[in-house]
């Protein structure tokens, strides 16, 4: 089960790739005793989306593993972009390629004092030690086997930070064409960009996944005279609003689309 | 796996299955493998097994690492596998075997276009297809949701794509790839059958989703008793913004039937939810509905944006949110308090934004009411506009608020005062001024004393009292009739009606401005023009070629607002354009004997130039061009006008040749174009041209100047000549270069050889030497140490002259 890994993920996960394969069928095996079929409250997989895959979406993606939930984070912006000594002049970096560790150094070699006044260093220590580099939704080859948590590469619920990102993402997914034509619920919940809300809103998606966890759990042991063992998707305007309801601070934002 | 069936029990198979999986999704080669091993599990007897072989299904036809020609035999093999699965009563499966229906589809669709004996296997995908679209409406949401994506596969398949066949994309899978005599495909059929499914995929757009509930209880009766009204219609939502973001892709690759979808899709009205029942989660409903048909119809007209539904899809935008700021607010006022602060912020926007005659406060009662508050006396401004009965609004004082909010009221009220509560309103205040004015006033020091004695209306002037009146509300209060403005008509005018200009306004004239001192005005002048070199120097530093202009013979002096016309501009501004103002200050002082000095400002701006240039003489080039030019053309034209002006183009030509000359270098070719562009040369500048070619380091481009001023400006080449002369006669060690340009130009100069033959003799053969060398740089370095102590005094000599 996914946990906070002392080191970025990718690098743990490279050593079985390198045996040959019989070797690796045997570590496979003992992979799947120990995490494959182990799932047995069957967690919804998640997927975490703001615009730099730096504060909010981190911040989420942490508090759901955290939470054993199996979890992934995306950027939609353009690039990475980190504030910088004035609001002209961002620290701006690559997505996919530059490593959180790579942009902790490089600021900490920059302005030790600003950058850890404004948070910006805690924000990428605590990344680096998430995963390897901030990763951009468009480039997201979805279905396509991971290293991490999500191995087959596909989740059930996105869940973007910014009603801006949710309309990338819905409108990207229009534009992908679904080639999966399988079914992925978009919510977005409205976070500001900053440390505290981040925090905030960290705490309300983990809300959010523990209560649609909760009902897809009930509805799958339902049992219904014409068919049994439902699944929550029915189920998540009815949880949404409930969630709503707590946490009117976080407006809410759903839509059903399709990878 | 063959091996996985060896085992007994349940838990151990599944662990098996587990690492195959994992297996496959590191190494997809092994996938077709894998599939075919577990599907005889999968149509076993334990629903463990099966539910795990559905999910891996339909991961297997929806993965992208596994290649479509590998998946279509495998689709193959796995119908009657599917056709199976559909028998089960889990929703789980469903969900599985119909995305992976799905993904099939197509795949089979096109096989049988090749295979047209294969009737078998057409069957089984129509049963298939058969048991899915049954399950359509009868289904969990869940797998209702997987239908609806299965049904966009098959309507992008059984209908036409793109018409043009130089367009069509070979690899889409569309009715177009159906030969016409195919034995089992039918084209009008497939088309037919696409048609009745949109229509029934559009349906939930179009339908009271009330009677569609009906339905389903009714078909669906064992489930009634657990469906609550709400539970409906949150599956309706679900339903129809899963069909919505379905839809996309129809409109854009199948031109025949777009039209109909983004009519059901404008006819859709996502607010109508609300108005069955204003519950919060029908208020998320409705956002949430809202917001992905927006989505979806920007996504079709960013695709197409010269397509024909551009426009009413911009109208329908705008309308919906209008619709939805309505409804908002009219909800919010329904409710005695607004629940949650969201909706409190929406309420405050929509009130902003749609400006309800209730909502906003115009006072307007009848007028016959305001003719009795009519106050005799003394009046402020306040009492007369004022037509509020109401106490707290009349004892308001208006400047506690910002200007810009006043405004925006004043803007916003209006645009929705009615015309005729707007005219009362008027006659009223103007009755009002009428009577005022026809009553006889008080005697005007009372009505001071009374005025400081009213507490009400009265607020203290404010601190600066020539301050513009900024509107009627505004200054309402603060000014008082017969208080500040007749005490002015009075200083004025002193009029005998005394009475009667009391109480006029007076024609309001703005003060004159402060004359300003010379100093000041000189100041301000400079200011003026620092901020134009400001703006120069902002410009993009182009190169000198790509400044040019390409407006060609329309171009005027200043034609567009860039460097250039800036640069006109300042040139002219310095040359011309104080040519009126000549020095004042200099006149009394110098006298008419002495020649007239330009004025302080011009020598301010040349000063500007000047340094302007020099900063960068090789950028600015361009300026000292068009500087000199003007410079010179006034100094023509003022001669005529102003015989006794001093001329200023000599004085800031040689001053800015002086500036730059010691910093020129040997590579500064560029440097000719200023001397041939400038329009006199004199012989002074030649002079220094001279000092140039004694400079060992820069005298190629002394020469080379010489040269070219003697070939290409006829009336300055005597002058030319006469330097070159006089370099070939006293300075022997250029004669290498200078040779061939006498030779030329002054050939009487060589011809009298005798006179000095000495000289000569010791010169040729060093000038043999230096002309074969090419480049004549090299030449140049050789004779360095020769002229070492010349060129140094040289150098010298011309710093100083700088200075």
């Amino acid at each position: 089960m996914m946990q906070i890994p002392p080191q970025p993920l990718p690098t743990a996960a490279l050593t079985p790739e390198a045996a040959p394969d019989v070797q690796r069928k045997q570590e496979e095996e003992l992979r799947g005793q120990n995490g494959g079929s182990g799932r047995k409250d069957f967690p919804l997989k998640f997927c975490t989306v703001c615009a730099s895959n730096q504060n909010r979406s981190m911040e989420a993606h942490l508090v759901l593993s955290l939470s054993q939930y199996p979890v992934i984070s995306f950027g939609t912006g353009s690039a990475v972009r980190l504030p910088g000594p004035s609001i002209d002049k961002p620290n701006i970096y690559a997505f996919n390629s530059t490593t959180y560790d790579e942009m902790y150094n490089s600021l900490k070699e920059k302005d030790p004092r600003l950058y850890h006044a404004n948070g910006l260093l805690g924000m990428l220590d605590r990344n680096r030690r998430i995963k390897g580099c901030p990763e951009r939704w468009q480039d997201w080859k979805v279905g396509v086997p991971r290293k991490d948590g999500v191995e087959d590469g596909v989740v059930d619920v996105v869940v973007t930070c910014e009603e801006r990102c949710w309309d990338i993402v819905v409108d990207d997914l229009t534009n992908r064409n679904s080639p999966l034509n399988r079914l992925v619920h978009i919510i977005n919940v409205d976070i500001k960009d900053n440390h505290e809300e981040a925090l905030v809103g960290g705490k309300g998606i983990l809300e959010l996944a523990n209560m649609l966890s909760e009902a897809a759990r009930e509805e799958r042991e339902k049992a219904g005279p014409n068919f049994v063992r439902e699944t929550v998707d029915g189920k998540v305007p009815e949880v949404l609003a409930k969630w709503q309801e707590r946490f009117p601070g976080l407006p809410a934002l759903w839509t059903v689309g399709y990878f | 796996m063959a091996a996985a069936q060896g085992l007994s029990s349940v838990e151990d198979q599944l662990q098996q299955l587990g690492s195959a999986r994992a297996l496959v999704l590191t190494d997809p080669v092994y996938w077709p493998q894998v599939l075919h091993g577990i599907l005889p599990i999968v149509s076993g007897p334990v629903v463990e097994l099966r539910r795990w072989g559905a999910d891996f299904l339909a991961e297997t036809f929806s993965t992208p690492v596994v290649e479509a020609g590998e998946k279509l035999n495998l689709a193959v093999a796995c119908l009657d596998t599917m056709v199976r699965l559909m028998d089960e009563r889990e929703a789980g499966i469903l969900k599985s075997v119909v995305q992976c229906s799905a993904s099939v589809y197509p795949l089979i669709f096109r096989y049988i276009c090749n295979n047209r004996e294969d009737a078998a296997t057409w069957k089984k995908m129509d049963v298939l297809k058969s048991k899915i679209l049954s399950l359509w409406d009868t289904g969990p949401v869940g797998v209702r949701l997987c239908c609806i994506k299965f049904v966009q596969r098959v309507i992008l398949v059984q209908s036409r794509g793109v018409t043009d066949p130089r367009l069509a994309d070979r690899s889409e899978i569309s009715l177009s790839m159906v030969p016409t005599n195919h034995p089992i495909l039918s084209l009008p059929a497939l088309d037919a059958e696409a048609q009745g499914l949109l229509d029934r995929l559009l349906g939930v757009l179009h339908e009271d989703p009330r009677q569609e509930n009906t339905t389903t209880t009714a078909t669906n009766s064992g489930e009634s008793s657990r469906i609550t009204g709400i539970l409906i219609i949150s599956s309706d939502a679900t339903l129809i913004v899963a069909t919505l973001n379905n839809l996309a892709q129809l409109v854009k690759t199948r031109n025949p039937i777009a039209a109909k979808i983004v009519g059901a899709v404008l006819s859709f009205n996502p607010l109508a939810i609300v108005s069955r029942s204003n519950t919060i989660q029908n208020r998320l409903m409705m956002q949430c509905m809202e917001k992905t048909v927006r989505v979806l119809l920007l996504n079709i007209v960013r695709a197409n944006p010269q397509g024909p539904f551009t426009g009413k899809v911009s109208q329908h935008l705008t309308r919906l949110s209008r619709m939805k700021a309505d409804l908002l607010e009219e909800l919010s006022r329904k409710r005695a308090a607004p629940t949650s602060d969201n909706d409190a912020v929406k309420r405050l926007k929509t009130d902003q934004q749609q400006q309800h005659a209730v909502v906003t406060p115009t006072p307007t009662p009848p007028p016959v009411l305001l003719q009795q508050q009519i106050i005799s006396g003394p009046m402020s401004y306040a009492q007369l506009y004022s037509l509020s009965t109401d106490v707290a609004m009349t004892s308001f004082d208006g400047q506690q608020l910002p200007l810009e909010l006043i405004l925006e009221i004043i803007n916003r009220s209006m645009y929705n005062v009615q015309q005729h509560n707007l005219d009362a309103a008027i006659s009223a205040v103007r009755n009002r001024y009428d009577t005022h004015l026809s009553a006889p006033p008080p005697i005007p020091s009372e009505a001071l004393a009374q005025s400081s004695s009213q507490p009400l209306n009265y607020a203290p002037p404010p601190a600066t009292t020539d301050e513009p009146h900024a509107g009627p509300f505004t200054d309402a209060i603060e000014n008082r009739i017969g208080k500040q403005e007749k005490e002015e008509d009075k200083v004025e005018s002193n009029d005998e009606d005394e009475e009667e200009s009391e109480l006029q306004l007076g024609k309001f004239c703005l003060p004159p401005p402060p004359t300003l001192s010379r100093e000041d005005l000189r100041e301000s002048s400079f200011d003026a023009v620092n901020r134009i070199f400001s703006v120069i120097d902002q410009f993009d530093k182009t190169s000198l070629v790509s400044r040019k202009s390409k407006l060609g013979v329309m171009r005027l002096a200043a034609s567009n607002w860039d460097r250039e016309g800036w640069t006109t501009l300042i040139t002219r501004l310095a040359t011309r354009g104080m040519g009126g103002i000549q020095g004042e200050d200099n006149k009394p002082d110098e006298g008419s004997s002495k020649l007239q000095k330009p004025s302080a400002l011009s020598n301010f701006i040349r000063d500007k130039l000047y340094l302007c240039i020099i900063e960068d003489f090789r950028g600015r080039m361009d300026i000292a061009i068009s500087w000199l030019n003007e410079e010179w053309y006034n100094d023509k034209v003022m001669t005529k006008a102003q015989p006794n002006r001093q001329p200023q183009y000599k004085i800031w030509m040689m001053k800015v040749m002086d500036g730059i000359f010691p910093f020129l270098e040997g590579k500064d070719r560029m440097f000719m174009r200023l001397l041939s562009e400038i329009p006199e040369i004199t012989v002074e500048l030649l002079q220094k041209v001279k000092m140039l070619c004694l400079d060992p380091d820069r005298a190629v481009l002394g020469i080379q100047m010489l040269h070219f001023l003697a070939m290409l400006r006829p009336p300055v080449r005597n002058m030319c000549m006469d330097v070159l002369e006089d370099l070939w006669l006293n300075h022997t060690e250029l004669r290498g270069q200078t040779h061939k340009l006498i030779l030329k130009w002054r050939p009487e100069v060589l011809a009298p050889k005798p006179t000095a033959p000495p000289d000569e003799n010791a010169g040729t053969p060093e000038t043999q030497i230096a002309v074969d060398i090419p480049g004549g740089s090299v030449n140049g370095n050789s004779a360095a140490t020769a002229t070492a102590t010349a060129s140094s005094l040289d150098n010298t000599n011309n710093t100083t002259m700088a200075a």
